[in-house]
């Protein structure tokens, strides 16, 4: 009886509340990445690895907490360390092979890819591209697949050729097609207005620049400055597709949402230049 | 004897303990004395701006505040601006900073980015709440970001997405000029209304001696002073060349578009209106000081209270200092740049328009992570940003209100910013090498002692040599950088899936623009310059802001439709 009250005693003197004041995995992710915002990485580092250990075998938390260790030692600087971040985000991925943090860890190890390739004189190309294909094959509808699938066709538009551009526009709009809902279409609608752009076709690209806008996601904290956008459309349609009325829409739309804008004079001036080139052809 | 012998080698310790102790309980003590009795709470609020009527500012508003929360009070920490930036790094590190602080005077934009992330806090709860100070007025019931010129962008940081500012004032430039001197030397009792004339005033003050027989000097300058002059007046009659230069239509010609638009053979340093620039420049410093860009600021505003100078440029953060040192002296009137008529013989032609007033909305405060009330420490910034608040606390300061409909202060008739109009489209350096190369040109050129061909002559000979090299240095840099962004868009990723669904969409949402706008497409406009300049000169192209002719015969295909 006595030291069944000693172990009652124990129990809600020491263990009760030790076990109450323990981070919860949660916090302890919370934590980690709150360290690696403010680039305190040998705390995000320390942090991960407690939420690692702590995590059960082959769990959800595990996989999250080594995709946190992964990102801190591949974005750390100074002290990063690529070969451990990938080994880290194998582990990862082979911890929980479906979850986001399996979809995100393989994505970032494309990205790291992606990222040497860039400071290489001749970048190895196509083994950026069969990383984000492999993201895209393994998350085909997951956030990370979407995102593999627009890093991959946007380093591919990043050289300014038709040949190349031709087949990832209609990558691009194929995705459009099969992703109707998804968040990244005015990523994708981006994408596709470059790639009309490389390929000369401007009709094709104000109507994309136009789907831009119309695919925009209206968040309450993020104040969005449209100026630059109908800027962009305004001076596409005027010189490129002299489509006048579309370009008198934004520059009005520039004048009326923006007036101290620094564009405003420069927008009244073509409204009137509009205006005479149209009178000319009228004679 | 003993104890003696062991409390001895103590003695230093304890001097310096007790010493700890004294100045801590001074310290105390006389922050205690400061505080009135009844007070609850105490905020105190740290800046950089010595000049005339900003203390008197925050101390009339934090009066007025006191009336309404008795338990609230406000202390200054005025700190000079030389020393604001140490201060400031020593106070947020050692959590005793104020509770309201200015936020500036750091040496570069990623640290200033890191305290906001560290020891500030966001806004982004209040920022689309109304503010409540603004009952009553036109601007009852608008958010709180709406109710600023500027929509609080300035207040906005994109890294962090996230509200982190409130801007309390505008700031424009003008020149200010001594009414008695101008009257005493030319008989005017009005300044001059264009370029034309502002130069033959310039000459007739030039002519006079003063009582020891020193030349007047119209315009007082120096090195700080020179670039105001040259970016209000000189520099906007550049502006055609964006219609040349600006690749990307974004409004704005870039270093980079700069580079080429030269590389291409787009255009070149005879091109009519960069040559006005400079020629504007060489008419206007005859009238400055002789070495004026030896000089610094404190040197030409000397020069101008000791009533030896008839103009000056300045800023409004400037204006009221300047007028305090003219009181009782002189009389010193406000005037806009003149510009060139639009049938002046040399600039007519080439200035299109008003210029565009470079005004930013500024003097940021925010509210430190030690701050024990931010409740009250947002509250008193509401106070101060709102339309009558805001307006009051410029009025003893003299500076441009940073609220919407919030009234101007009388002295600052003729501040009013121009917000339509031309500017400036000649952004002459790239980097390092060039940046040096043109600077050591520019000062001879200012001097004297070479003219436009020979500086630009010699400047494009480098210019030829040096900027490619440089440009493709940039272009990696923006690849090594991307670190960074990668950093950054980790963390917004993390946060939005740990954060609770009342806010993960919101979070999701602003990872994604993010993350489209500066990772996703980051590489494709420059790539697309860099081929532009790979393949070289163009004869025949069709400038940017040309009407190409598949386009006008669109528009003549519409026209005839429509017929």
């Amino acid at each position: 009886m006595i030291r069944l009250v000693k172990l009652r005693v124990i129990f809600l003197t020491v263990l009760l509340p030790v076990a109450l004041w323990a981070e919860t995995g949660d916090d302890l992710l919370r934590t980690g990445w709150e360290h690696f915002r403010l680039a305190e990485f040998d705390l995000a580092v320390k942090t991960f690895e407690r939420g690692t250990a702590q995590a059960g075998t082959n769990s959800l938390g595990q996989a999250e907490a080594l995709y946190g260790l992964a990102m801190t030692w591949a974005l750390r600087r100074p002290g990063e360390n690529a070969d451990k971040a990938i080994e880290l985000y194998r582990r990862a991925i082979a911890v929980a092979p479906r979850s986001p943090a399996a979809a995100w860890s393989l994505l970032a190890m494309a990205r790291l890819q992606d990222a040497a390739a860039a400071l290489q004189d001749v970048p190895d190309t196509a083994a950026v591209r069969r990383a984000y294909q492999d993201v895209i094959d393994r998350f085909p509808t997951e956030p990370a697949g979407e995102e593999a699938f627009l890093f991959q066709q946007a380093a591919t538009l990043a050289v300014p050729q038709a040949t190349t551009a031709r087949p990832a526009v209609a990558a691009v709009e194929d995705f459009l097609k099969t992703h109707s809902q998804s968040p990244y279409r005015r990523a994708a609608w981006k994408l596709v207005a470059h790639g009309y752009q490389i390929l000369g076709d401007h009709d094709q690209q104000l109507a994309a620049l136009l789907q831009v806008l119309h695919t925009e996601e209206a968040d309450p904290h993020t104040p969005i400055d449209h100026a630059g956008p109908y800027w962009s459309i305004a001076t596409l349609a005027e010189f490129d597709c002299g489509n006048f009325a579309v370009a008198r829409e934004f520059y009005q739309k520039l004048i009326a949402e923006h007036p101290t804008d620094q564009r405003v004079f420069l927008a009244k001036r073509e409204l009137q230049h509009m205006a005479e080139v149209e009178a000319r052809l009228r004679q | 004897m003993k104890l003696w012998r062991k409390l001895r080698p103590q003695i230093p310790l304890l001097v310096v303990g007790l010493a700890y102790l004294w100045s801590a309980v001074a310290i105390f003590s006389y922050r205690a004395q400061q505080v009135p009795p009844g007070t609850t709470v105490t905020l105190r609020i740290g800046h950089w701006q010595l000049e005339a009527g900003v203390r008197d500012g925050f101390n009339a508003l934090a009066a007025e505040y006191q009336k309404l929360h008795p338990e609230v009070y406000i202390v200054q920490d005025a700190v000079p601006e030389s020393t604001y930036g140490q201060w400031l790094t020593t106070q947020v590190m050692g959590g005793t900073a104020s509770d309201i602080i200015e936020c500036g005077m750091l040496p570069s934009a990623a640290l200033l980015l890191s305290y906001h992330s560290r020891y500030f806090l966001p806004l982004n709860n209040y920022v689309n709440l109304p503010n409540p100070y603004n009952a009553g007025t036109a601007l009852a019931g608008v958010p709180w970001r709406n109710t600023f010129k500027d929509g609080m962008r300035a207040g906005y940081v994109a890294e962090l997405q996230s509200y982190m500012c409130v801007p309390l004032a505008q700031f424009a430039y003008r020149i200010l000029y001594n009414r008695d001197l101008l009257r005493k030397l030319t008989g005017r009792t009005t300044p001059p209304q264009n370029y034309r004339e502002f130069l033959a005033v310039c000459e007739q003050i030039r002519q006079h001696r003063d009582e020891r027989g020193r030349p007047y000097v119209p315009i007082t300058a120096s090195n700080y002073h020179i670039g105001m002059w040259d970016s209000t007046m000189c520099e906007p009659l550049t502006f055609a060349a964006l219609r040349k230069l600006d690749f990307n239509r974004d409004g704005f010609v870039g270093i980079d578009e700069f580079f080429a638009g030269i590389a291409t053979h787009r255009v070149g340093f005879d091109f009519p209106p960069f040559a006005a620039r400079y020629q504007m420049l060489s008419e206007l410093i005859p009238f400055m000081p002789a070495g004026f860009t030896g000089l610094g600021r404190d040197e030409a505003v000397f020069l101008f209270a000791q009533q030896r100078s008839v103009f000056i440029t300045s800023g409004t953060w400037d204006a009221q200092s300047l007028r305090e040192q003219a009181r009782g002296t002189f009389d010193a009137g406000v005037m806009d740049f003149p510009l060139p008529a639009k049938d002046d013989p040399e600039f007519g032609q080439i200035l299109e328009g008003p210029v565009y007033d470079r005004t930013f909305i500024g003097m940021p405060f925010v509210i430190t992570r030690t701050c024990k009330h931010p409740e009250v420490a947002v509250d008193f910034l509401q106070f101060l940003s709102s339309q009558r608040g805001n307006a009051e606390f410029n009025q003893h300061i003299g500076w441009i209100p940073s609220v919407r409909g919030a009234a101007m202060p009388a002295t600052l008739a003729g501040f009013e910013p121009h917000l339509e109009g031309v500017y400036g489209a000649m952004p002459m350096t790239l980097s390092g090498d060039t940046t040096v190369k043109w600077q050591q040109l520019l000062a001879l050129f200012m001097i004297n002692q070479i003219d436009y061909p020979t500086m630009t002559a010699q400047y494009l000979a480098y210019y030829r040599d040096h900027a490619p090299k440089e440009f493709e240095e940039i272009q990696r840099n923006n690849h090594r950088v991307m670190i960074r962004e990668e950093q950054l868009m980790a963390g917004l990723r993390a946060r939005a899936m740990l954060e609770s669904p009342p806010t993960r969409t919101s979070a999701w949402i602003r990872y994604r623009q993010l993350e489209t706008d500066r990772l996703l497409v980051r590489d494709l406009g420059p790539s697309f310059l860099a081929k532009f300049i790979a393949d070289g000169p163009v004869t025949n192209a069709v400038d940017p802001y040309e009407i190409s002719p598949a386009a006008l015969a669109n528009v003549r295909r519409q026209l005839e439709g429509n017929r």
